[in-house]
């Protein structure tokens, strides 16, 4: 096995907060507390977790927008904290990122042509105005864009054309890396399965590998290899993303999973589900020992005392990190056995 | 079964026009292209009221030299405070010299004056909230507390010291102003810059690896001009009457210049024989500082839809 394009380890980011009058730190918030992965080039790594979990401080730490607190982050080889200037810049033309709101993401003053041109230029990656201009034109059809839209401001597009203008950015530097935060979340139904369809021919045609954040799991499950479920900052489950979303191990992941709706409305009523009872925890005020125990329906009095560690709990590196793993069906025996 | 002939029992309302506003937006619109904004500009009285009396303005001072009948330094002492005539089409001064040419020339040092002094008091400014906002951490505070330290002056106390010890004149009161105005900008500008940076697409241009400095230029900087732009016609017209005030108490523009605050100061001697003296450059600075007014409040309108 060849090593590992994006290498994470142990990020962590904490936001102090209640400065007092002296710079005292008073709390802190541990956005992303300690979370470690790998993405292999060309792998499409899925990531989800509800609304103020930690994933998009995490993906910003990743490409160093936001600098984290703690942890390494290393792209292809080399540690990126080191990154200063041109070596930063070099980083960001190898590894992108496309963000969820295609309506502020581009600049509104900017037509698409000179937006899609932009990077070029800046990475000097083209000769003059018209290797350029040849080149925009050729993204614009690479992401289904009518190179005529050169022309355009992006208040003249739609929401699906601005995320593809988004994405021919973010590809026009020929990245081996791009980070996805939730780039269908903001898109109609059908406009969402284009951008993802599109997203899949250009990984299929670049061999780029993907980071995807989303809260929608249907999506993820469509789209991504392998599968990381991140809550109050920390990943509770990963792996494989069919095994992941067939046999869950972790609670968390069966209740979200459980949610799910079904399109058949005869087996949608039938659907047993997970109703997650206890109050939501926030990153100000992680719960100790395992952070999900709050609102685990498994927890016993262990959980509130010793955190888990992300462990193993299938082949091909599936891991959860629960003290009492294991799926919903065997759980339920032995619950009825007790 | 219906008769056919039978009126509709219900009337038909006749359509009222449905107008499409194109400002139905609520919040404010920094982001419309140019060409927008300047239809916007141009449909908008108060600011086309503004633009044109400082447009004619401007265009005087910048023309004086070609259009000024006499030369405004020419003293005529045989012929002083004479009415309208065919060759001093408004008169003659105290000295005798030619009361329009006085004023054109005036204009020059009255109005480009104050909008010279304004636009650099807004690079200064922008530079440093620019640096300050963008840059962040250290360089921040340092600049903020420099700010901290020229507001906590009176600003008028700051240019008075500054002339009192380089002496007065336009060009010593210019750099008073200069020393005290850049800090509102730099406070101004600061803030819409920590604004602007956090706004998507300037993330968006971090990501994709540009340089700083092109980070600025194209994406930080253009979302700033709009209230900036604002700023700077409120502050010239301060500005100009700053100037004018200044040079009517004799610390600005010194006798022979031509400069309204100072021809002000000169026509207090013969108020009572030509009252005319002291109406003409009164009015002009009344207008001009108008000018600006209005100019800045209809940008802000349309910059700011929510204040209309």
């Amino acid at each position: 096995m060849t090593a590992p394009l994006l290498v994470v380890e142990d990020l962590v980011k904490v936001y102090p907060v209640a400065r007092g009058l002296f710079g005292r730190i008073g709390s802190a918030v541990r956005a992303v507390d300690g979370v470690s992965f790998s993405i292999a080039a060309g792998e499409t790594l899925g990531l989800v977790g509800e609304s103020g979990c930690g994933k998009s401080t995490l993906a910003r730490c990743i490409l160093r927008l936001i600098e984290p607190s703690g942890g390494h982050v290393s792209f292809a080889g080399a540690d990126v904290a080191g990154h200063r200037g041109e070596a930063l810049r070099r980083y960001h033309q190898r590894a992108g990122m496309v963000f969820q709101d295609p309506f502020g993401s581009l600049n509104p003053r900017q037509m698409i042509g000179d937006m899609v041109g932009e990077p070029l230029r800046a990475h000097h990656l083209v000769g003059g105005r018209r290797s350029e201009r040849a080149r925009v034109g050729e993204l614009l059809d690479l992401v289904g864009l009518d190179p005529g839209r050169a022309r355009s401001y992006p208040r003249q597009l739609s929401g699906g054309q601005r995320q593809r203008v988004a994405i021919a950015r973010a590809i026009a530097s020929e990245p081996e890396l791009l980070i996805l935060d939730e780039p269908v979340a903001s898109l109609d139904v059908s406009v969402g399965a284009q951008i993802l369809n599109l997203l899949a021919d250009l990984q299929t045609e670049l061999g780029v590998a993907y980071l995807f954040i989303s809260h929608n799991l249907s999506v993820v499950r469509h789209v991504a290899h392998r599968t990381a479920v991140m809550y109050l900052g920390s990943f509770l489950e990963s792996g494989p993303t069919p095994q992941l979303f067939d046999r869950p191990q972790h609670p968390y992941t069966q209740a979200l999973l459980s949610a799910v709706s079904v399109p058949d409305p005869d087996r949608e009523r039938e659907r047993p589900r997970i109703r997650l009872t206890g109050e939501v925890s926030t990153s100000l005020d992680v719960p100790t020992g395992c952070r999900f125990h709050t609102r685990c329906f498994r927890a016993e009095t262990v959980c509130s005392e010793c955190e888990p560690m992300l462990d193993r709990v299938g082949p091909n590196e599936h891991r959860a990190a629960c003290l009492f793993p294991g799926d919903r069906v065997a759980l339920r025996q032995t619950h009825a056995a007790h | 079964m219906v008769d056919a002939t039978e009126p509709p029992a219900v009337d038909v309302v006749p359509a009222t026009p449905i107008t499409l506003r194109r400002d139905a937006t609520p919040g404010w619109e920094p982001d419309l292209p140019a060409s927008l904004l300047l239809r916007r500009l141009l449909a908008d009285r108060t600011a086309v009221i503004g633009l044109v009396i400082l447009t004619v303005l401007v265009a005087a001072a910048v023309l004086a030299p070609w259009v000024a009948p006499h030369d405004p330094a020419a003293q005529d002492v045989l012929n002083k405070h004479a009415g309208p005539s065919g060759s001093h089409l408004l008169g003659t001064d105290q000295l005798g010299r030619d009361e329009l040419s006085r004023l054109l020339w005036g204009a020059r040092a009255s109005l480009l004056t104050s909008m010279l002094l304004g636009t650099a008091v807004l690079v200064i400014g922008s530079a440093v909230g620019t640096l300050a906002g963008f840059v962040g951490g250290l360089v921040d505070a340092i600049a903020m507390r420099i700010v901290d330290v020229m507001l906590a002056f009176p600003n008028f106390l700051l240019v008075l010291v500054v002339v009192g010890s380089l002496g007065p004149g336009l060009f010593n009161l210019s750099v008073a102003f200069l020393l005290a105005g850049w800090v509102g900008y730099a406070r101004v500008v600061r803030g819409l810059v920590l604004s602007a940076r956090e706004r998507p697409h300037v993330e968006t241009a971090r990501a994709l690896g540009f340089r700083p400095a092109r980070v600025v230029l194209r994406h930080v900087l253009p979302t700033v001009l709009g209230p900036v732009t604002v700023l700077w016609t409120v502050r010239s017209g301060q500005l100009l009457l700053a100037l004018a005030a200044l040079s009517f108490l004799g610390l600005g523009a010194q006798p022979p210049t031509a400069e309204w605050g100072s021809m002000l100061n000169s026509a207090r001697d013969s108020l009572a024989v030509n009252p005319a003296l002291m109406i003409y450059p009164g009015l002009l600075i009344t207008v001009a500082a108008l000018g600006f007014n209005l100019l800045g409040d209809g940008l802000r309108d349309i910059l700011d839809p929510a204040s209309r």
